[in-house]
């Protein structure tokens, strides 16, 4: 049926564009809106509209649909709902059977239709139908109102696909990703945490995080988390926690804070890395490079042992020959006891510092691990025409560490001087108690590594024994060796970085030495002048707050990660 | 008498030389540091000086050389627990005559006994005499 066709277009400005079949019957009243002006807007606003007569075939279509539709007026007006659009679209929608139920007085809120007109890519339309009555009541008129939601619709599923691949980055990264509310509680957990710590997003999500601290740390993340939300910077702290299965991580984490608009602080967010693995590499390398520098003392160290042998066996020899004397029987016996006990106590020495170190957090006595080093060392060092002096203060505290690693520091800078004189000289070890803070480098061109930092907050496990917080003891080793250039001075530290010809150094003792030293909170500063000799200054906080003793290890011999 | 010179860090090997050569009739004097051998030198003469290479501060090497030029009459031994007599500066020494034996720690007291015997009998013409590793060889 091929209706007859009268626009408005050709006789009204205002309703330019949209077709009529007849003019519908538009609620309008004298002295207000004239009936043009509605139709106007219905011709001008970008939605899509049709309306239907009570037989249901357009009586009017605005300029948005037939531009959307690429249809003209005649292929609209006076046709039926099916003829307008594709069968697919009214098999999936209902459209005719709600378009009944419109006429019959049901309105349709909203549903969704993807429409193709054709040679254009398809749009996504979200649409309504709505009876207009007369003032009788009687649905006169239905209209169908279409608003195209392809881009907002496009633009929500970007959001949301960019919203899951964000989801995914945090749920891939192989570093545990935690989020909390401005009180603790944990609000996002991704599954980095879970593998990592045995404990599941649903175990995790509103509990408090610093439960997985032991307790003696407990109180470092809770200030530091106040800390964090009154402003401060992003934090990083290494801290042992509580996996499910009981066993203690070490995780290195980073705290920053997320933050709304006005600034004021929504979440924390905490980044942490298993470090474990990384810490038994570490203690891998050291110990091999432990194991270098002992090649290094080999011969030192036999010579060390020959002597008390010789004594015992001559002792042997005169007892064997002289026994009769009964104070010379009493004279060599004394004389094979005390050498077999030197033999002993450089072979326990020896095999003390050669094991692998377990990562003991213990109560150090420096001046004694100074003293152990010495006894290893110090004969090969005096068979070079090294003098020795030593200057150990009386009372230096007890420091909180690993004395196997710190003979290991101390062993490397000796070795180190050892080198530097071929030709003899003087060698001076001092120990000091320092109140604070390391002083800066002296006169000497120097470099500090790493600039010292404050203790965070005292430790309270240290009650036991207690170093005064803030204290720290400073061991300087000097020699009257060749110097170190200025050039290499910023390097000696380095890996691999070694003066010596190939196969003499490894060119690793002073880097494992930074390390460590590193590990204990402290530092170590280079001075050195070509020509006149070089000090290291190792300085070290006597209760560094991130060593802890454990309260289960009891007082001296307790768990804990250098 | 015959004084001999035992210059050993090691207060007991010293004690363990006295007492063996002690028996076989020599005056022995002990000092621990070379810069105490070099004052007992030049106090007095020694037929023989028995240095450890390895002193603390100054060497038993240079030790030796100072108190060989000191008294070009007295003869040096060297003991060491360290160096082997086969060491380049060892048989240097032994080649041009510096020293005329070295003892290797630890030592059987009685070939300490025979060696300092026969340095002490070789003319300044005979060969410089060496502890054989060989500990089973005949006097």
């Amino acid at each position: 049926m091929q209706p007859s066709v009268a626009t408005k277009a050709n006789r009204s400005p205002i309703s330019r564009g949209s077709a009529f079949l007849r003019e519908p019957t538009l609620p309008s009243r004298d002295g207000e809106l004239g009936a043009d002006l509605y139709l106007d807007i219905l011709a001008s606003i970008p939605s899509s509209i049709l309306i239907f007569d009570s037989s249901l075939r357009v009586v009017f279509a605005n300029r948005n649909f037939l531009v959307k539709s690429r249809k003209g007026q005649g292929e609209v007006l006076g046709k039926t709902i099916g003829d307008i659009f594709p069968p697919v679209i009214l098999y999936y929608t209902n459209l005719e059977e709600n378009l009944q139920a419109a006429q019959m007085g049901r309105p349709l809120d909203g549903e969704e239709m993807e429409y193709r007109a054709p040679g254009l890519a398809s749009r996504v339309y979200f649409y309504s139908l709505t009876p207009l009555k007369d003032e009788g009541g009687r649905v006169r008129n239905v209209m169908l109102f279409m608003d195209d939601v392809t881009e907002k619709k496009s633009l929500g599923e970007r959001v949301a696909r960019a919203e899951r691949h964000l989801a995914s980055v945090v749920e891939s990264a192989n570093d545990l990703i935690v989020s909390m509310d401005a009180h603790g509680a944990v609000m996002t957990w991704n599954s980095a945490a879970e593998r990592i710590l045995g404990f599941s997003a649903p175990d995790m999500v509103g509990g408090q995080f610093v439960q997985l601290f032991p307790d003696a740390e407990r109180a470092n993340p809770e200030g530091l988390f106040a800390q964090l939300i009154r402003g401060g910077e992003p934090q990083e702290r290494e801290a042992s926690m509580r996996a499910k299965g009981g066993q203690e991580l070490l995780i290195a984490w980073r705290f920053s804070t997320m933050k709304e608009e006005r600034g004021q602080v929504v979440a924390l967010v905490g980044v942490g890395r298993d470090l474990t693995e990384k810490r038994q590499l570490e203690l891998r390398l050291i110990q091999s490079a432990k194991m270098a520098a002992l090649g290094e003392m080999a011969g030192g160290i036999a010579h060390e042992i020959r002597n008390p042998l010789a004594i015992t066996s001559s002792a042997a020899q005169i007892l064997l020959k002289k026994g009769r004397d009964p104070e010379l029987r009493r004279e060599a016996a004394q004389k094979i006891h005390t050498a077999a006990g030197r033999a002993a106590t450089i072979i326990e020495n020896l095999l003390r510092f050669a094991r692998p170190s377990e990562g003991l957090v213990e109560r150090v006595d420096l001046n004694s691990a100074v003293e152990d080093t010495l006894s290893l060392i110090g004969h090969q060092i005096s068979l070079q025409s090294i003098e020795i002096e030593k200057r150990l203060a009386p009372q230096v505290p007890r420091l909180t560490g690993n004395k196997n690693q710190l003979q290991q520091v101390f062993m490397n800078i000796i070795l180190n001087a050892y080198h530097a004189m071929p030709e003899g000289g003087k060698f001076t070890i001092t120990t000091r108690v320092v109140p604070a803070i390391p002083p800066p480098a002296g006169p000497l061109p120097g470099r500090e590594f790493p600039e010292p930092v404050r203790p965070l907050a005292s430790n309270p496990q240290s009650a036991v024994d207690p170093p005064q917080a803030g204290q720290w003891v400073e061991i300087r080793f000097s020699d009257t060796g060749c110097g170190i250039p200025e050039e290499n001075l910023h390097r000696i530290f380095d890996p691999f970085f070694t003066t010596m010809p190939v196969g003499s150094g490894t060119g690793l003792g002073l880097s494992i030495a930074y390390s460590i030293v590193r590990q204990h909170g402290g530092s170590i500063r280079v001075e050195s002048q070509v020509g006149s000799g070089s000090t290291f200054t190792v300085s070290l906080p006597a209760a560094p707050p991130h060593l802890v003793l454990s309260p289960i290890g009891g007082e001296d011999k307790v768990r804990g990660r250098t | 008498m015959t004084d001999i010179l035992v210059v050993d860090d090691e207060k007991d090997i010293c004690w363990a030389l006295e007492t063996a050569l002690g028996d076989e009739g020599y005056q022995i004097t002990q000092v621990t540091r070379g810069e105490d051998a070099i004052r007992e030198v030049r106090r007095r003469p020694f037929t023989l000086a028995i240095v450890d290479v390895k002193l603390p501060g100054m060497s038993g090497i240079e030790v030796s050389r100072v108190i060989g030029q000191l008294d070009p009459r007295m003869k040096i031994v060297l003991i060491s627990g360290y160096h082997y007599e086969e060491d380049q500066p060892i048989q240097e020494g032994i080649r041009r005559r510096m020293y005329r034996g070295f003892i290797s720690k630890p030592f059987e007291l009685d070939e300490v006994s025979a060696l300092v015997r026969r340095v002490l009998a070789e003319n300044e013409n005979t060969p410089p005499v060496l502890e054989e590793a060989d500990h089973d060889r005949t006097v």
